[in-house]
């Protein structure tokens, strides 16, 4: 935030004055860059796709894979990957850092107390460390359209660097539909809509 | 069982190899933000103890602390890993700025001080981290003290710090080891004079004291760690006014909100909570602040513009002119000779040339038919030539498709470029003369740190305007006008006996609120040689003086040296900054310099010593120093000795200051010239006082220079 508000400081008082153009890039330094999925927006992909937001960006990966053991794989505007095992991030590859699951029999919706893995962090690197993800609660409803909704708080725990982060991952009618987690202690969390085209 | 011993000796090798990529540390995770912290007086340090630690060279940082009575902000600058240095503002408030309440009201003391500290040994596994500080080095003093600290990591949690110091960091007192060494060492003189000055005759005299401290990192606990000390301050003498202090110990903890902010609480004396915060910014590195720059996009239809291409010459310089002018590159001339293209080019959008010349070379590659075997692409800037790239096609797209970076003279020729005027290039696009630019934005002034008031500034709204009525012949302009300023109760008028050429500072701020003009000088530039570059000047050069007068620059394209020479007739401006002379002072003169530059290529430092007669007429040499890192980030100062007395100069003796200069596209994904330049002087004076015109021709020749290519030519194919 800080580093918003410098930027707009050294604009203002750069020493020639501020050309136009450079509103965009401070417009793009201080706002979050948005994309609204509204129904039109649905209806325009061909394919499944995700919104994936953190605290500046929002950012659409299409759906290019799905694998035997139930991993989808999204693609970026910029070949990033994000794959996802029941709107859990197993891995990614090209974000400003990349996480790995090294188990692909993870499943949020098996309904167990908690599963364990080794992930691999990168950027910073950490390798094959143990992760821990727990239940902490299950909460089932039905939304005002009359679908089942089925939300799960998780606690991610990863001793060996002190990690723990709450999550979350909501299911309509049995099908990942928004979730929300950490894939690096030192970012913000991502939040993940998930669009299916069927 | 029988093993070949060379057999070990590589399954060792492979071993280690393998060790080392699979037992990643986590201490990142661990200990986030693992940089140290700010201490109250605004250096790396304890809280109120230095250490011996620094930040990564090209690092800037702000600190902000309040610790009763003093409330202190400090820049922090790192020009080498060694070195750092800082510069203060320091609210103290137990004291008046004066006890003359018409000069200062009821104003508490402000004093500015200088403090450096120098790394002497780099920490390793058997040796501390050794450095020695001053602290209030060309101030008042009233802060003054020097120190020799050794800091050491015990555990990746603990670093431990000790060290002895002298002057207000002698308040846990032992006899002074250098009384061994010299009886020099035996008195301090706490006389402060003029300030400004550096009292070297004082340095590690008088008592001295030690001091020691821990700072401990939390593991696993979001890069908090808690600082404890013993404080070697001595708070009886510090500002001539003692403090009460209930313990010598201090206890304080840092709470790192991102790698850059930090926020801190301190418990000193015994009795005071002290709290702070602190920003620190890297920005010497490449992409310093943002993960990459946008990428040059690839031209559509390649292969269908190329069949055009080859049909005339004519459509492929239109076609070059079109697809340059795309990425805001716009095409002079260019021919054909045999197979080699040749394009004159200029633009404003790149400051590093090896990319704008990459990016060229790329667009070219894209749309020239296949018979065009090499190309030769110059770039000139108000038609001084800058620079020529040459380079064979085949050799540029398997540097790009490898991602390898060419080699200069091997790869391509880097050479001086000087636009010939009887060369007769087959395409001259057509510039319909005068060309017009434009911008418009906010401006802030400012004058801090006076007798009537901390802070005085205004908020102008700024037009930057450039005629150029010929290649070579421009005139800017800058004009603003006042939207918002608290100056009224800004009185302080100047005790100068020089003549007032800076220091009626305040009747330029007061009486230019409304509509001014900082500037509009009539540029004749151009070349007599590759090697020499001129430039005519004429009108308003500057916010306090209007005049004409000339430069001159010898700078040889493969040295590392330049030589310039300037002389100027100016004429002192009226205080409300418009186009009258101030005619009841008519104070006019003639001021010149002799430049020596040189570019120091292994740690960038850019040197320049020039003498000559100055604004008030005082006779003199200055020296400035400046490094310049990767990203274009440039941190430097600089110091003026002129034949005038420490009376004739007044407070601060003599001229000195330092300057930032940040490239904006540091901050930002996409590519641009522009920067902020900022400077700072300790107090405004007369004597020294150089004309600041625009436009020099350092500034604007700085892409000429081989050296640059050789330093980025890594960025060739970004």
């Amino acid at each position: 935030m800080i580093k918003r508000y410098l930027y707009i400081f050294i604009l203002c008082t750069s020493c020639s004055s501020i050309d136009y153009s450079y509103f965009k890039d401070l417009k793009n330094y201080y706002s979050k860059n948005k994309i609204l999925v509204d129904q039109s927006f649905i209806d325009k992909q061909d394919y499944s796709f995700i919104k994936v937001s953190n605290k500046k960006n929002d950012a659409i990966f299409i759906l290019s894979n799905i694998d035997q053991f139930g991993v989808y794989e999204w693609v970026g505007s910029n070949y990033e990957i994000i794959k996802t095992k029941d709107g859990l991030i197993v891995e990614t590859k090209g974000l400003l850092s990349d996480i790995k699951f090294y188990s692909s029999d993870i499943s949020i919706l098996e309904n167990v107390s908690s599963f364990d893995s080794q992930i691999d962090l990168y950027n910073p690197d950490l390798i094959f460390s143990n992760i821990t993800l727990r239940i902490n609660s299950k909460t089932a409803y039905k939304n005002n359209k009359g679908n089942k909704m089925n939300v799960f708080q998780y606690t991610r725990i990863v001793p060996e660097i002190g990690w723990k982060a709450e999550e979350s991952y909501t299911f309509k009618d049995g099908v990942i539909y928004k979730s929300i987690q950490q894939i690096n202690p030192m970012l913000d969390p991502l939040e993940i809509n998930f669009y299916f085209k069927y | 069982m029988f093993r070949c011993p060379r057999f070990s000796y590589i399954a060792l090798l492979i071993w280690i190899s393998f060790s080392s990529y699979v037992s990643a540390d986590p201490d990142d995770y661990i200990y986030p933000f693992k940089q140290y912290s700010f201490s109250n007086y605004g250096t790396i340090g304890l809280i109120q103890n230095p250490n011996a630690r620094l930040l990564d060279e090209g690092s800037i940082g702000f600190s902000w602390s309040h610790n009763e009575p003093y409330l202190r902000g400090s820049l922090i600058a790192y020009p080498f890993s060694w070195l750092e240095v800082s510069y203060q503002y320091v609210d103290i408030n137990n004291k008046l700025y004066s006890q003359i309440k018409s000069f200062s009201g009821s104003q508490s003391l402000k004093d500015k001080s200088f403090d450096t500290k120098i790394r002497l040994i780099k920490e390793s596994q058997s040796l501390p981290q050794i450095a020695v500080g001053f602290r209030d080095i060309a101030g008042t003093g009233i802060f003054s003290s020097e120190f020799i600290v050794a800091s050491k990591n015990l555990s990746k949690s603990l670093d431990i710090t000790m060290g002895i110091g002298w002057g207000i960091l002698s308040g846990q007192s032992i006899q002074n080891p250098l009384l061994k060494i010299s009886d020099r060492f035996e008195t301090r003189n706490s006389s402060t004079g003029q300030g400004g000055k550096l009292n070297v005759d004082d340095y590690f005299s008088g008592s001295a004291g030690y001091f020691f401290g821990v700072e401990y990192f939390i593991p696993k606990f979001k890069g908090m760690r808690i600082k404890l000390e013993y404080d070697g301050t001595n708070y009886k003498t510090e500002n001539n006014i003692p403090i009460s202090q209930a313990s010598n110990f201090n206890l304080g903890i840092v709470f790192p909100q991102s790698k850059n902010l930090s926020y801190k609480l301190n418990y000193t004396r015994g009795n005071t909570l002290n709290f702070g915060f602190s920003y620190k910014l890297n920005l010497g590195k490449k992409n310093a602040q943002t993960v990459s720059k946008e990428k040059q996009s690839r031209i559509n239809n390649s292969k269908a513009i190329k069949i055009v291409t080859s049909r005339s010459e004519q459509n492929l310089f239109k076609g070059a002119l079109k697809y340059l002018s795309d990425e805001k590159i716009y095409l002079q001339h260019a021919s054909i000779d045999k197979n080699e293209l040749e394009v004159i080019f200029a633009q404003s959008k790149y400051r590093n040339p090896v990319i704008a010349s990459g990016r060229v070379l790329n667009i070219l590659d894209q749309i020239a038919p296949n018979n065009i075997t090499s190309f030769k692409v110059s770039e000139i800037n108000g038609g001084i030539g800058l620079y020529s790239i040459a380079s064979n096609r085949d050799t540029f797209i398997r540097g790009r498709k490898q991602f390898l970076p060419p080699k200069p003279d091997i790869d391509i020729s880097v050479e001086p470029f000087i636009l010939e005027r009887d060369m007769n290039y087959q395409f001259n696009p057509e510039v319909k003369y005068p060309v017009f630019f434009h911008t418009i934005g906010p401006d802030i002034r400012s004058q801090i740190g006076g007798p009537d008031g901390f802070f005085f500034g205004d908020v102008k709204l700024k037009s930057l305007s450039e005629i150029v009525i010929q290649r070579g012949l421009s005139l800017v302009s800058s004009i603003s006008y006042g939207l918002y300023d608290n100056m009224d109760d800004l009185k302080l008028a100047s005790d100068s006996v020089l003549p007032h050429v800076r220091t009626d500072i305040v009747k330029y701020l007061k009486q230019s609120r409304n509509f001014s003009i900082q500037r509009m000088q009539l540029n004749k530039f151009g070349q007599i040689s590759p090697s020499i570059f001129y430039k005519f000047s004429a009108g308003i050069l500057e916010y306090m003086f209007s005049g004409y007068g000339s430069e001159v620059l010898y700078k040889p394209f493969d040295k590392n040296y330049a030589i310039g020479v300037e002389a100027w007739k100016v004429y002192q401006r009226n205080y409300d900054q418009m186009f009258g002379i101030l005619d009841d002072v008519d104070y006019k003169t003639t001021t010149g310099h002799l430049s020596f530059y040189y570019h120091e290529p292994k740690t960038n430092i850019i040197f320049r010593m020039k003498g000559g007669k100055f604004l008030a007429q005082d006779s003199g040499i200055s020296f400035e120093f400046t490094r310049e890192f990767y990203s274009g980030f440039r941190v430097g100062g600089f110091f003026t000795l002129t034949d005038i007395s420490e009376e004739e100069f007044g407070e601060g003796s003599f001229d000195k200051g330092f300057s930032f200069y940040i490239p904006l596209e540091i901050f930002s994904k996409s590519y641009n010239s522009r920067n902020f330049g900022w400077g700072l002087k300790p107090i405004t004076r007369d004597g020294g006082a150089t004309l600041s015109h625009g436009y020099n021709l350092w500034g604007v020749t700085h892409k000429s220079h081989k050296n640059r290519f050789n330093r980025h030519i890594a960025d060739f194919y970004d």
